[in-house]
């Protein structure tokens, strides 16, 4: 395990944002916090980072505790995203690389790597305020990666972008994965989690609700919805044991269930109906389990 | 490369390239030239044009020694003897062929008195010298008709030879004491101006960096020990690379303009003998305006972490540029009223107030060694004391986004850096 965090908790005077949180983070793959705003995600990372003490408990990389020494083979990028405004992106990218331990030649020509393949090489001499948001998120991601580092933290790292955009850094992302860096991202796009993520902890309120594999969570999920098109009244469905709810749209009937044994009952229940059109078991999607549990402990 | 001189070059040198840094020193070189030659630009512009002033004597004798005593104290000013009435002479000042005319008479007992007319007599400076002028004939005239021989008149109105002479030795002497007030005045100006100009630049850099958010990203990677105080350091070098551009154009600037007015009345070495300063005040100098620049620059950092946005910071520092003030006016109290009061002596040790009161004290008394020695530790231990809060303060600071009171500010972020 490359980062442990072992029953951490960060109390700003009564306020609890980090409750006993203990999570194992592999090696080279992505890890999804999830969570509403103010779980604790970003107080995590920046706990991580070291720039907030735990009240109690310890993070751990490789063993030991993440330092300033570590900054170069650490990469961040914060939720509140921050440049300065009247540098030039090449200057600016620059500074930072080298506070991250570049050379300067390098950074250079790792920032035109990135700018040729985000598109955007025309930005190389422009300072920060004239470029759109999403080009200076562009701008904020290649800070985050361009001395390569071995940790990535991304805080929200899609908020705020188009769908186009999205894909380009998703790809990205993927790419880093691919090579090795082991990335932790946060976001409340349940999507783009289960899109991108081999692990997850769903976090509420500061306490960790859900942790472990995607498919193990999905798996570990017993309630599931079965989808059902018929020429035939459905509504009665609903009254069924183990039924816990019922939605309709034009194309059907969603029927939410205890567990995987309901369904059978249900399509028993439906021979005897009429002609049914389609039948089936569909998986629980994150969003589903998201707001079921987030949803749930709030009540 | 360390991380420190990252951001010490990145600083020092994106300042530097700056366009304010660039327009407020050549403003300020313009500004300078044109102080350092204001005689020879006053008399650039009043070259052609010599004062002119008809005069109708009545007495038919004062014309004479008036004309040759303005020839002595005033040779821009003309006088020229006119012999038609003051009509004409009127007339001759309304189409510009004099500045003024003016009637002199004399009463029954010979003294002279005179009436200048002049289209405007905002000029104080010519009738004012032609005032003096003729007090001096009248002064002649008065003496002679008393019949006292002039030269005992001189000796009536010479001055009284008073010297002071300190009994102690190691005290100063009158000469001493003149030129260290004009040394402890240069420096009391140099921290007020350095503390404004530059502290409040750092207070605004570390406030924009916050403001901008970029400072998260900065606190990732390096430590705010270094971050801090590589900005300290860098806006220190571009102060000082402004006051040396500052001192080469102004010592230039002032060795041209003597060249030109071989008796130029601007002459700074007429109250300060700059081949003469002792070693001694000069290395004191330097050392308490660094210690100064320092202690300021810490405190002005520590606020600039502690205001999330750049339109606060003017207020955020008003209190330091307010302590800085009081310190001149101590100054002031001490220069010239009694550097010896047991009040300037407490003041001397207080860190806000020891770079420039200490200094005076040292360049107006002679004190003991280890008082400046004292001095200097405290001076140490609480700028050091300030970066040990600073920095501990620096990120509780920059990760939390409170506006508010400077107080609830510093709670607030001793909070944070409490619990962290």
């Amino acid at each position: 395990m490359m980062l442990s965090i072992n029953d951490v908790v960060k109390r700003f005077g009564n306020y609890t944002a980090v409750d006993h949180l203990t999570l194992e983070i592999p090696e080279k793959q992505m890890f999804g916090f999830l969570g509403v705003n103010g779980a604790g995600k970003t107080t995590t990372f920046r706990m991580i980072l070291d720039l907030l003490k735990p009240t109690s408990g310890e993070i751990l990389w490789q063993g030991r505790k993440i330092s300033y020494k570590d900054s170069h083979m650490i990469g961040y990028l914060p939720e509140e995203r921050g440049l300065y405004p009247k540098l030039k992106v090449s200057d600016q990218l620059v500074y930072l690389g080298k506070l991250r331990g570049m050379a300067k030649s390098d950074a250079k020509k790792e920032l035109k790597g990135w700018l040729d393949r985000f598109g955007v090489s025309e930005y190389y001499d422009k300072r920060i305020e004239e470029l759109s948001k999403g080009n200076q998120q562009k701008i904020q991601f290649i800070a985050a990666v361009i001395h390569k580092p071995k940790l990535l933290i991304l805080d929200e790292p899609f908020s705020g972008l188009d769908p186009v955009n999205v894909e380009v850094l998703k790809r990205a992302v993927i790419e880093l994965k691919d090579q090795g860096v082991s990335i932790l991202f946060s976001s409340h796009r349940m999507d783009h989690v289960e899109e991108l993520c081999e692990h997850l902890c769903i976090m509420d309120r500061g306490k960790p609700l859900l942790t472990g594999s995607l498919k193990g969570v999905k798996g570990a999920y017993r309630r599931k919805t079965v989808f059902v098109n018929g020429d035939f009244n459905t509504a009665d469905l609903v009254a069924l044991p183990g039924v816990l709810g019922c939605r309709k749209d034009n194309r059907g009937a969603y029927l939410k269930i205890e567990n995987e044994a309901v369904s059978q009952e249900i399509f028993q229940e439906l021979a005897k109906k009429g002609f049914v059109r389609s039948f089936a078991i569909e998986e629980p999607s994150l969003n589903d389990i998201f707001i079921d549990k987030v949803g749930r402990a709030n009540e | 490369m360390n991380k420190f001189w990252i951001i010490l070059t990145h600083t020092y040198l994106s300042k530097l390239k700056s366009k304010s840094f660039i327009v407020t020193t050549s403003i300020m070189v313009v500004l300078l030239i044109g102080a350092t030659n204001i005689n020879n630009i006053i008399n650039y512009f009043n070259k052609d044009q010599h004062d002119k002033i008809a005069v109708i004597d009545k007495t038919g004798h004062i014309y004479k020694p008036l004309a040759a005593q303005m020839k002595k104290t005033a040779a821009d000013i003309k006088l020229v003897a006119f012999n038609k009435g003051a009509n004409q002479a009127e007339d001759k000042v309304e189409n510009g062929t004099f500045t003024g005319y003016m009637i002199i008479k004399e009463n029954d007992k010979g003294v002279p008195s005179a009436n200048y007319y002049a289209m405007k007599i905002t000029d104080e400076n010519t009738s004012g010298q032609v005032k003096q002028a003729l007090q001096q004939i009248k002064v002649m005239k008065a003496t002679q008709n008393l019949g006292l021989d002039p030269s005992k008149v001189a000796e009536v109105y010479s001055p009284v030879d008073f010297n002071k002479t300190a009994l102690d030795k190691s005290a100063k002497n009158e000469k001493e004491l003149t030129q260290a007030r004009v040394i402890v005045y240069v420096l009391v100006l140099l921290i007020y101006m350095t503390v404004l100009m530059y502290g409040s630049m750092i207070a605004t850099e570390i406030a924009t960096e916050k403001s901008s958010r970029v400072m998260e990203l900065i606190v990732s990677s390096v430590s705010p020990v270094k971050h801090m105080l590589g900005k300290v350091l860098a806006i220190g070098l571009l102060g000082l690379t402004q006051y040396l551009v500052f001192i080469l154009v102004g010592y230039s600037s002032v060795k041209a303009g003597q060249s030109q007015t071989a008796n130029g009345t601007f002459n700074i070495t007429n109250y300060l003998d700059i081949n003469n300063l002792p070693t001694e005040t000069i290395i004191f100098a330097v050392v308490f305006f660094f210690l100064g620049y320092f202690f300021y620059a810490t405190l002005l950092a520590m606020i600039g972490s502690l205001v999330s946005r750049v339109e606060d910071v003017g207020q955020a520092i008003s209190p330091i540029t307010m302590l800085v003030m009081a310190t001149f006016f101590i100054a002031m109290y001490g220069l010239f009223s009694n550097p010896e009061s047991p009040f300037i002596t407490v003041m001397s040790f207080i860190p806000f107030f020891t770079p420039i009161i200490m200094f005076l004290r040292i360049g107006m008394l002679s004190i003991p060694l280890w008082e400046i020695g004292i001095s200097v530790v405290i001076m140490l231990a609480s700028i050091i004391l300030l970066i040990s809060i600073g920095t501990r303060i620096y990120k509780g600071g920059v990760l939390t986004y409170n506006s508010g009171s400077m107080i609830k500010l510093l709670k607030g972020a001793l909070k944070v850096t409490k619990e962290s």
